[in-house]
C-alpha cells in the first residue's frame, strides 16, 4: 500500500485500527535527542550466580566454585589476588554451565583464619552473549570447619537491572496474543493486567487479550518478578478506533 | 567491473556517517550501496541483501555502543553465510574497542579508527588493486602474523570532503522535507562522560573542526533546490565556539549567503551548551529560522557539574533556558541526575531545576560509561567498573542514590526510554508544533500553543512528583529491605504507567487536532508547497508505518463489524 493509499484509509476512517501508541518517532525527524538507556550486562548475569563451598585437610583448602545459573555457561580467565594462602592448583571449567572451578589453596600458616582469592570469569549466555565479571571469595577457617563467602556482594535490592518486553503475536480481530520477552532465563514469575477487555490468563509467558469494542486507548501491563534478581515492567498501549 | 561497497548502518534518518563515506568512495570510482540495519530482526534480510551484492568491502558503522554487539554479530553472520568481502568496522565504539573486537569477532578483517572517509578510500583502492592492506594509516588490520596497526591518520579539512550522499527522498516532518546536516565535527568542551569529546580528542587533529559558512551554505542550497528541503536539522554536537562574537560573525555570514540564495523560508534545528546561549546570537538564529535548540543542561547539581567536568555553572543553566523563554524559542534538555558521585541533595537540586523549567520538554537518566571517555578511565582507576567492554556500569558512591536510581530505572523505563514513550512523545509533539508554527502559521495561535506547553508542563510535573516520592522513600526507609523496595518500585511503576496511559491519549488527541488545524487553517500555498500535493498527515502516516521498532509498529485490524471472533 502506497503512502497516499495509506493516508486515504486513515483520512476516510475506512478501517478501524488497533494501533500501538506511537506518534512521532524519536529517531526520524530531529524532534528529540533521546537519552541513553542504561548500558547493562545482564543478559547473562553479573556473576551473582557464582557460589562456592570448601573442604579443609590440614593446611590445604579445596574450594569448588559453581555457576548455579543452569542455562548459561562460564569461562574462568584466571584466579588472582590471593591473601592468606598460596595457590596450589586450579581446575578450570570446560565451558559448560555445570562445570565447576576447583581451587586448591595452601594456607600461609597454622594460625591463618582467613584467605581470599579473586576469580576473573566470563559469563556466557545461550546466544553466546558474554559478560566479564570479577568475584572475590573469602575463605574463613574456624574450629568447626571452613566456610566460603562472596566479598563485595551487591546487597542492595534490584541488583540486576532486568528487562521485560511485551511482544505482539498472532492477531485475530480484536484478539491479540501478547508474549513476555526477557533476556533473563532464570527463575521468574510473569503476570499480566489490562485496563480494558479480557485476558484469558493473568500469568504465564503468553496471553490472549480480547480488546473492548468501545473506541479508546487500552493498556496491557507485564510484570516480571525475578525474585532476588530484580523486577521489570513493560506496557503496551493499543487503540481501538471508530469505523 | 569492480564489486560494490556495502555500507551497513541505521538509517532511521539519513545516516550522515554512512553517506559521507558513500560520497567519498563514489568520488573515487566505487559504487556504494547503503544497507539499512535497524533492528536485530532484520539481520537475516541484511545478510541476504549483502550476499546478493557480493561486495568487495562491507563497512559496518558502529556508532551506538548500545547496539555494538548486534552490529558486530552481523559481521559473523555475513562470514558464516559465505561472504568473501573484506569486512571493516568503524565509528566511535570500534575506534576505542578495536583490540576486543579483533579478538572476539574474527569475521572483522579491519577496523577504521576515527573519521573514515580517506581511510576507506585507500582501503577499497588497495583491495580493488589487489595490493596489501596491512599498515594503512587509520586502520588495524588482521594479517597472518597478527594485527597490524597502521597508526593514526591526520584529520582532513572538512571543506575538502564531498557533500554526503543524498540518494532517496528526504524524510518529512508535517509534510516539510527535512535534511540532517553537520557544519562541524567534535566539540570544544571536555565533559567526562562524552564520547564525542573522547573520539575527537583521541584523533590526530583539532578537537573541534568546522566547515566554512560558504561550504555549508552551498550544501544547503543544493538540498533546497534539488530535493525541496526546507527544514535543516544540524547534528553538530555543538553548533558554537565559546565566543559570542565569533559565533555571531559566523552565522551572520551564513545568513548573508542563504539570503543571497533566496533561502528565507527555511527552518533550522541546532544543539548547544548552556554557556553559549547569548541573546544577540540566538536572536540572529531566530531570524534565520531556528525553531528548536537542544540544550545540554546535563546536570545542575554542584557535584555533577564538577564530576562530569561541565565547566559551567548552575547560573549558566538557568540563564540559558531563561533566554530561550524570553526569545520564545522552543528548546529541550536532558538531565543526568545520576552520576557516580551523585548525592540525594544533588538529585533534589536537579529535580528543583526541572520543576522550574518543566514547560520545556526534558528527560532524565544516568551518566553512562562510554568507550574511551574520561569517566571510564576514572571509574576504572577507582575499581568501580562493572560489566564488560560492551556495557560498563557502576554503582553510585551513595547507596541511597544507587537504590533511587534502581527504582527510577525500573519505574520510568518505559516513559523515558521507549521510542514511543511519553517523554519522546512530549518532545515530538512540541517539535511538530514548532514546524507547524513556522511553516503553517495560520494553523497555530497562542491559545493552542499554550495547550501544548501545558501538556509538557504536566508531563514534567508528574515525573518530578513521582521522583520526589522515590527520593523520600530512599531517604526515610531501609534501603536494604528488598521486599519493601520491590513493593514500592512496583507501585511506582504502575502509577507511572497509568499516568502514561492518560498522557498518550491526550497527546494523540492533540496530534490529531494539530493535523486538522493544518488541513483546515493553513493557506493553500502552505498545503501545496510543504506537503507536495499529499495531505499533511500522509508523511506522518508514512513515518508511523516505517517506524518498525519493536514497540513502534502500527497494526491495522479489521473493523469490529467485520470481525470473526
Amino acid at each position: 500500500m502506497g503512502i497516499k493509499d495509506q493516508a486515504r484509509r486513515i483520512a476516510a476512517g475506512a478501517s478501524v485500527a488497533v494501533a500501538t501508541s506511537g506518534l512521532s518517532s524519536c529517531n526520524d525527524n530531529g524532534a528529540v535527542d533521546p537519552p541513553p538507556p542504561p548500558l547493562q550486562c545482564n543478559t547473562v548475569n553479573m556473576g551473582q550466580t557464582l557460589s562456592a563451598s570448601a573442604t579443609r585437610d590440614a593446611d590445604l583448602v579445596d574450594v569448588t566454585v559453581r555457576n548455579t545459573l543452569g542455562y548459561a555457561g562460564w569461562r574462568v580467565d584466571r584466579v588472582t589476588a590471593l591473601t592468606g594462602a598460596t595457590l596450589v592448583s586450579t581446575r578450570l571449567p570446560a565451558g559448560s554451565s555445570n562445570d565447576s572451578l576447583g581451587v586448591r589453596l595452601r594456607l600461609e600458616s597454622e594460625t591463618t583464619t582467613q584467605a581470599t582469592f579473586t576469580v576473573e570469569a566470563t559469563m556466557i549466555g545461550p546466544s553466546n552473549e558474554m559478560c566479564a565479571v570479577q568475584r572475590t571469595f573469602v575463605v574463613t577457617i574456624s574450629p568447626t570447619g571452613v566456610q566460603v563467602s562472596l566479598a563485595d556482594v551487591d546487597r542492595l535490592p534490584l541488583a540486576a537491572r532486568q528487562r521485560a518486553e511485551i511482544r505482539m503475536g498472532n492477531r485475530a480481530g480484536r484478539v491479540v496474543e501478547l508474549r513476555a520477552a526477557t533476556p533473563w532465563l532464570g527463575e521468574r514469575v510473569v503476570s499480566w493486567a489490562v485496563t480494558g477487555g479480557d485476558l484469558d490468563a493473568k500469568t504465564g509467558p503468553a496471553v490472549r487479550w480480547t480488546l473492548p469494542v468501545t473506541p479508546g486507548i487500552y493498556q496491557a501491563e507485564l510484570v516480571i518478578d525475578f525474585g532476588d534478581e530484580g523486577l521489570a515492567l513493560d506496557t503496551l498501549l493499543l487503540e481501538v478506533r471508530e469505523a | 567491473m569492480t564489486r560494490p561497497v556495502a555500507l551497513i548502518g541505521a538509517e532511521f534518518e539519513e545516516n550522515l556517517s554512512l553517506r559521507y563515506l558513500a560520497a567519498a568512495i563514489e568520488a573515487h570510482g566505487f559504487v556504494a550501496e547503503i544497507v539499512p540495519f535497524h533492528d536485530p530482526a532484520e539481520a537475516g534480510a541484511v545478510v541476504a541483501r549483502v550476499a546478493a551484492l557480493d561486495p568487495l568491502v562491507v563497512g559496518i558503522s558502529v556508532p551506538f555502543q548500545l547496539r555494538a554487539r548486534e552490529f558486530l554479530g552481523l559481521a559473523q553472520s555475513l562470514r558464516a553465510a559465505g561472504s568473501r568481502a573484506h569486512i571493516v568496522a568503524g565509528g566511535h565504539f570500534a575506534t576505542f574497542e578495536y583490540d576486543n573486537i579483533m579478538r572476539e569477532f574474527p569475521a572483522v578483517d579491519s577496523i577504521v579508527r576515527h573519521e573514515g572517509e580517506h581511510t576507506l578510500i585507500e582501503l577499497c583502492s588497495r583491495l580493488r588493486d589487489g595490493t596489501a592492506v596491512a599498515g594503512i594509516a587509520g586502520t588495524l588490520t588482521r594479517a597472518p602474523d597478527g594485527i597490524v596497526d597502521g597508526g593514526t591518520r591526520r584529520l582532513a579539512p572538512l571543506d575538502e570532503l564531498p557533500y554526503p550522499d543524498r540518494r532517496g527522498e528526504p524524510h518529512e516532518v508535517m509534510g516539510v522535507p527535512a535534511s540532517p546536516i553537520v557544519g562541524s565535527r567534535g566539540c570544544y568542551a571536555d565533559c567526562a562522560f562524552c564520547c564525542i569529546y573522547a573520539y575527537a580528542e583521541n584523533a590526530d587533529g583539532a578537537r573541534y573542526r568546522r566547515r566554512s559558512p560558504e561550504n555549508v551554505a552551498e550544501e544547503m542550497r543544493r538540498e533546497y533546490v534539488e530535493r525541496g528541503v526546507r527544514l535543516f536539522i544540524f547534528h553538530d554536537d555543538n553548533f558554537f565556539v565559546p565566543s559570542a562574537k565569533l559565533n555571531i560573525a559566523r552565522y551572520s555570514r551564513l545568513q548573508e549567503l542563504l539570503d543571497g540564495y533566496g533561502m528565507n523560508d527555511i527552518a533550522l534545528v541546532i544543539k548547544c551548551r548552556p554557556n553559549d546561549v547569548d541573546p544577540e546570537l540566538f536572536g540572529l538564529l531566530r531570524r534565520m529560522g531556528m525553531i528548536r535548540a537542544y540544550v545540554g543542561i546535563e546536570t545542575n547539581s554542584d557535584e555533577g557539574i564538577v564530576s562530569l567536568n561541565r565547566r559551567i555553572t548552575s547560573q549558566d543553566n538557568r540563564r540559558a533556558l531563561t533566554v530561550f523563554r524570553e526569545l520564545d524559542i522552543y528548546c529541550s534538555y536532558n538531565v543526568l541526575i545520576f552520576d557516580p558521585e551523585a548525592t540525594l541533595d544533588g538529585v533534589t537540586r536537579n529535580l528543583d531545576f526541572m520543576h522550574g523549567f518543566s514547560d520545556v520538554p526534558f528527560n532524565f537518566c544516568r551518566a553512562e560509561v562510554y568507550a574511551g571517555t574520561p569517566l571510564k578511565q576514572i571509574l576504572e582507576r577507582q575499581g568501580r567498573l562493572k560489566g564488560d567492554w560492551f556495557a560498563w556500569g557502576y554503582e553510585m558512591r551513595d547507596p541511597q542514590v544507587e537504590v533511587l536510581f534502581r527504582i527510577a530505572i525500573t519505574a520510568f523505563g518505559a516513559r523515558n526510554f521507549k521510542h514511543d514513550g511519553v517523554a519522546n512523545l512530549n518532545l515530538g509533539i512540541r517539535f511538530d508544533h514548532e514546524v507547524v508554527r513556522h511553516f503553517y502559521p495560520d494553523a497555530s495561535d497562542p491559545a493552542w500553543h499554550g495547550r501544548l506547553v501545558d501538556f509538557s508542563t504536566r508531563v514534567g510535573h508528574d515525573s518530578i512528583a513521582l521522583m520526589r516520592e522515590a527520593h523520600a522513600f530512599v531517604s526515610a526507609e531501609d534501603i536494604y529491605d528488598s521486599a519493601r523496595v520491590k513493593a514500592f518500585t512496583l507501585d511506582l511503576a504502575r502509577r507511572v504507567a497509568r499516568a502514561d496511559l492518560g498522557f498518550v491519549g491526550e497527546c494523540k488527541r492533540l496530534r490529531r487536532e494539530m493535523e486538522q488545524r493544518v488541513v483546515t487553517r493553513a493557506d493553500d500555498r502552505g498545503r501545496r508547497v510543504w506537503s507536495r500535493g499529499m495531505p499533511p498527515w500522509a508523511a506522518e502516516s508514512f513515518r508511523l508505518g516505517s517506524s518498525v521498532g519493536r514497540e513502534l509498529s502500527t497494526e491495522r485490524l479489521p473493523a469490529p463489524g467485520r470481525l470473526a471472533i
